[in-house]
């Protein structure tokens, strides 16, 4: 409740103040950041879009009405809607297709030395798979395990209820269960016991 | 229902995977810095685009304006010479 009256006015102050976006930018670039750069498998598209995405916030943030909802929420939305249409345009452009680079998704030297994601052929399955998905259980999957978000807050973004965010979580998993190598995760057990 | 016992083991065991493997990456410091930068920057271009854009229609203006008089004026002066 004072977190959610404390982001209401430093939006208010938003409005007028860069140095109040400022603020908002440092706590969720990163979560941006991650989100997109899931979706779209590379590290300089992550950081266009990221940089996109706020700039749009910005240009718009005297529009934004708050409505109980948390700010990320709008911001999400902003960053799920450029996600589309990067995909729209690849597709378009008919790119070497998502599907094609089970690699790519893993930072390479010359992008992002501080980045950690396990560079494993399983990560590059598992990865694979997940963009095989539809998108929005590729931003399900993602925000839920890379941003680590409650299914609230997922719904909250997604404009889903808690009980429908649920229910495709478990058809989401199911899917992917189908997709992998069930020895793919079955090894996990042994690992982190 | 013992048919199901190993599928939602394997559930959890993907689950486990998920949680596991995919792990939050690290944006690079130089691009967030450099991305607030041009945010604080950018706030004022709008500023300076109004300028810009009220000075460029003061000198399309008087473009026109210079345009329309040396118009006029070679027509005065193709009328006088009629």
């Amino acid at each position: 409740m004072t977190a959610n009256s404390d982001e209401k006015a430093l939006i208010d102050q938003a409005k007028e103040d860069p140095a109040a976006f400022g603020v908002l930018y440092k706590r969720y670039v990163d979560r941006i950041y991650n989100y997109i750069y899931y979706r779209t498998g590379s590290a300089r598209d992550a950081e266009d879009l990221t940089g996109k995405v706020f700039f749009k916030a910005m240009s718009n943030i005297k529009g934004y009405k708050h409505m109980g909802l948390p700010f990320s929420a709008w911001l999400y939305r902003i960053a799920h809607n450029l996600v589309a249409n990067y995909h729209r345009d690849r597709s378009r452009k008919q790119e070497i297709s998502l599907e094609n680079l089970p690699g790519r998704i893993l930072p390479h030297n010359d992008m992002h030395p501080e980045s950690h994601v396990v560079q494993s052929q399983e990560v590059d399955n598992l990865l694979a798979n997940i963009r095989d998905l539809a998108p929005n259980r590729q931003e399900l999957i993602i925000l839920k395990f890379v941003d680590r978000l409650s299914n609230v807050e997922i719904g909250q973004i997604m404009r889903k209820s808690e009980g429908a965010i649920k229910s495709l979580y478990h058809r989401t998993l199911i899917e992917l269960r189908e997709k992998m190598n069930p020895a793919a995760f079955e090894d996990d057990d042994e690992d982190s016991d | 229902m013992p048919e199901n016992t190993p599928v939602n083991e394997q559930l959890l065991a993907l689950e486990k995977a998920l949680r596991t493997r995919l792990s939050p990456v690290q944006p690079s410091q130089q691009f967030v810095g450099s991305l607030r930068q041009r945010l604080e920057d950018s706030t004022i271009d709008p500023q300076r685009k109004w300028l810009a854009m009220v000075l460029l229609g003061i000198a399309g203006g008087l473009a026109v304006g210079l345009v329309v008089f040396l118009i006029s004026k070679s027509l005065d002066k193709s009328g006088e010479e009629a």
